[in-house]
């Protein structure tokens, strides 16, 4: 085409390549790429399984359980979160009725965050309905049908304090089934997880003769036994994992049957004490065995389970703690019954000393926060132990119950081995949990001494799963010197956060473990000494894309505003921000992650909005800088289109020309050997 | 069975690559920390003088406008994420290529 200005354009074939754009954003819009989604399948036997049709996601959630209406709280949950992470799967899963042992098939909806699994989600759920029929001997016989997906709202119960179990079992996404060497099922461990901290899980009526749940990809890993209605027989109550810290409980009482086979299982769940022995699983890898090793004889109801992303830019709270009351004490080593599994007992005639002196409750004072700032721990013959090579794992946990809320701290997995002395991977958490949700808060401790007679330090991030409503967050952590168990300065780290806040009027139980590496408890403690130190309206803001900023409180109890590797989100300059820690904890790790910070930060610094800037300016008076928030806002939008718009097309389009020149470079296999890799 | 060979197999070669890694970063990590004592605390001086230096940074950005600012964002973010893959890409190249070289099976 020409104009009459002589300025003139002819469409060549190059040009071609400006039309690629929008053709892929029109295919993209109209589903051509839909055969990308993954599909859900229900198993029919060993090699065949069906497919089951994704319903339509907002009749999915549009349906009304219990008192409450499922799409209303799903978005009530949403408004804190990053909904572009949130994905569902559907999968089929069986029922068996123990009265009359038909099998039922039912659905689980599951909604998790694409990435970054571990962190930030918290769980939502609610019991769905019995979908299709099916029967099932195992293996399974080849009459299992799929017939129809449906909810029928009348077998909801109430949206979140629903405490069932679920399964969720059959569900794949593919058409193999994994199996065993000795044919066993592996199965695609999903998870339902009703109600971690509450010991009213088994409390439910079940019809099922007995089950379990899993979870798969970071998420909860959960799995059960129940054979009857009555707590007693109960043995697999909960499995719970998260990440590397997993635990679940078992009670093993008189009419249990034979305990699965592990391979391997340590740690310890503090909660429900009363119902046996506990015990704790360490980490996914184990689990995965474990479940190659266990008879998936059981059958369950099932759940729809949300769990969601949280946007931690939106929290801006407190927490606080009343009327702290730290009468209750335990303290636990293990036993190594064989090399498959351990567990933990207390010990006897172990006391522990909690010094509060610093505590003050008075009525104005109802907001309080502590942490743990000493520590002593001491043998049989009341030596204080300063060398822990006789142990392998030291365990600390503080657990205050009241009502249906606790909140579980805990320091945990502290690995000492014996070779190299190397301490390393701790990790502390806080959890609270309510009669809704649950709540869990992380931090992960790197310890970088090379042996134990040396200071420790610690990189601490943090990440948070929170619910909806009355939860709080509480979190500290600090650096231990482990010689003598006494925090070093100014490494106490306090994170707090909450949409509403938490109050904890009790306490009944702290505890502090220490795990024998021998297979007998030769070093059985005497005495634990533990110092609180209070600590009193700690706000905890979150400003940013990562989130970077908070507060803490030093050793002085001053507040002080800092910035540290904040895990909360699974964007790209988080990302860039985890490889520290990726090579072994050491000044050479920290070196590396320079760069790797400060273009976290420009990156976050261009997305966030402004905030005045605040230096020394002469005569050493501080001079704030205001923001210029409104001033394009004042701008004609003829003067924006000159402003922003058309500079704004400008840089996009020099760069998609410089990008594409990249591309064809990179892909049109010209490069030399040693540049293809790097070319870009 | 084969799951669990080819599991095993790259277990195994991460087993061998960490095992690498922490080999070449275990004496320049002694080295810092025998040699510069105070190492963690100048790191820990640069984050923190570095962070000061940077507080004025989304001030100073938001001078720009805001149509400007998401275009300047949304390239960093391409920019990076080439970067991250390219690199990490590199890297591993690099990293397979002394382990053929080494072959020692």
């Amino acid at each position: 085409m020409r104009f009459y200005s002589g300025v003139s354009f002819r469409f060549r074939k190059k040009h071609l390549k400006w039309l690629l754009i929008p053709l892929m954003a029109l295919l993209v819009r109209f589903g051509l790429f839909s055969f990308l989604i993954p599909k859900a399948y229900a198993l029919v036997d060993n090699n065949t399984a069906y497919e089951i049709t994704m319903p339509n996601y907002d009749e999915l959630l549009d349906f009304n359980c219990g008192e409450y209406n499922f799409r209303e709280e799903l978005d009530s949950i949403l408004q804190y979160t990053d909904f572009d992470n949130l994905s569902f799967n559907i999968s089929v899963m069986n029922r068996l009725s123990s009265s009359n042992q038909t099998y039922t098939n039912t659905v689980d909806i599951y909604f998790y965050p694409k990435s970054n699994l571990a962190n930030n989600f918290s769980v939502y759920y609610v019991n769905a309905s019995y979908l299709a029929f099916a029967q099932r001997n195992l293996p399974f016989s080849s009459n299992f049908k799929v017939s129809s997906i449906s909810f029928n709202p009348n077998s909801c119960t109430d949206l979140g304090i629903n405490t069932n179990w679920g399964i969720l079992t059959n569900a794949i996404e593919n058409n193999t089934i994994p199996t065993t060497s000795n044919n066993q099922y592996e199965w695609p461990f999903w998870y339902s997880i009703g109600n971690p901290g509450s010991s009213n899980i088994i409390d439910k009526s079940y019809s099922a003769t007995y089950w379990y749940y899993f979870s798969s990809n970071n998420l909860y890993y959960s799995f059960g036994r129940n054979q009857s209605t009555s707590e007693s027989n109960v043995y697999f109550k909960k499995l719970h994992l998260i990440d590397n810290d997993s635990y679940y409980t078992i009670n093993n009482g008189t009419n249990d049957g034979p305990l699965p086979s592990y391979t391997d299982i340590y740690g310890f769940s503090g909660s429900n004490n009363n119902t046996g022995n506990e015990y704790l699983i360490g980490n996914k890898d184990d689990l995965d065995i474990i479940y190659s090793n266990f008879e998936p004889s059981s059958i369950n109801k099932f759940n729809i389970n949300v769990s969601f992303k949280t946007d931690i830019n939106k929290i801006n709270a407190y927490n606080y703690m009343q009327n702290l009351d730290l009468t209750n004490y335990n303290c636990y080593g293990r036993i190594n019954h064989n090399d498959n599994y351990y567990s933990y007992e207390k010990f006897s005639g172990c006391t522990f000393e909690v010094n509060t002196d610093d505590f003050d409750f008075s009525s104005d004072n109802d907001l309080v926060n502590f942490s743990i700032d000493n520590l002593e721990i001491f043998d049989s013959n009341d030596n204080k132990i300063t060398n822990f090579s006789s142990y392998d794992k030291l365990f600390f946990y503080i657990s205050f119950q009241y009502d249906d809320t606790s909140l579980d701290m805990n320091v945990r997995n502290l690995n000492f081995t014996s070779s190299s002395n190397l301490l390393y991977s701790d990790f502390m958490r806080g959890e609270i949990y309510d009669n809704f949700y649950d709540l869990q808060l992380y931090s992960k401790l790197f310890f970088t001494n090379t042996g134990f007679s040396n200071n420790l330090s610690s990189n601490v991030s943090v990440t948070t799963k929170y619910d909806l409503f009355n939860n709080s967050v509480f979190l500290y952590a600090q650096k231990y010197d482990l010689s003598t168990l006494e925090p070093k300065d100014s490494n106490l780290f306090v994170a707090s956060g909450s949409f509403q806040n938490l109050k904890v009027n009790s306490s009944n139980n702290i505890g502090y473990m220490i795990y024998n590496k021998d297979t007998s408890l030769n070093n059985p403690l005497s005495r634990i000494k533990v110092d609180l130190i209070l600590m009193r309206d700690i706000i905890v803001s979150y400003n940013g894309l990562v989130g970077n900023n908070y507060y803490y409180v030093d050793s002085s109890g001053n507040i002080v505003n800092n910035t540290i590797d904040i895990d909360y989100s699974d964007d790209l300059t988080t990302d860039l921000n985890d490889l520290g820690g990726w090579l072994p904890p050491g000044p050479l790790d920290s070196l590396l992650n320079i760069p790797l910070h400060y273009t976290n930060k420009v990156i976050t610094s261009l997305n966030q909005s402004c905030e005045p800037w605040t230096f020394n300016f002469v005569f050493d008076k501080p001079f704030t800088m205001p923001c210029f928030d409104t001033f394009y806002e004042e701008f004609p939008p003829s003067a924006i289109v000159f402003l922003e718009v058309i500079p704004g097309a400008f840089i996009l389009i020099a760069y998609f020309k410089h990008l594409y020149k990249k591309v064809d470079r990179a892909t049109s296999l010209n490069t030399s050997s040693d540049d293809e890799w790097g070319v870009l | 069975m084969v799951q669990d060979l080819i599991t095993g197999f790259f277990n195994f070669i991460l087993s061998l690559i960490m095992t690498l890694v922490e080999i070449v970063c275990f004496p320049l990590n002694l080295l810092f920390t025998n040699l510069f004592p105070d190492f963690n605390d100048y790191v820990t001086m640069i984050y923190t003088g570095l962070d000061s230096a940077f507080d004025g940074l989304s001030w100073a950005l938001s001078l720009i406008p805001p149509a400007i600012r998401s275009v300047l964002l949304f390239i960093a973010t391409i920019e990076l994420s080439l970067l991250v893959v390219m690199r990490s890409s590199h890297i591993t190249a690099k990293a397979w290529k002394l382990l053929q070289k080494i072959k020692f099976w």
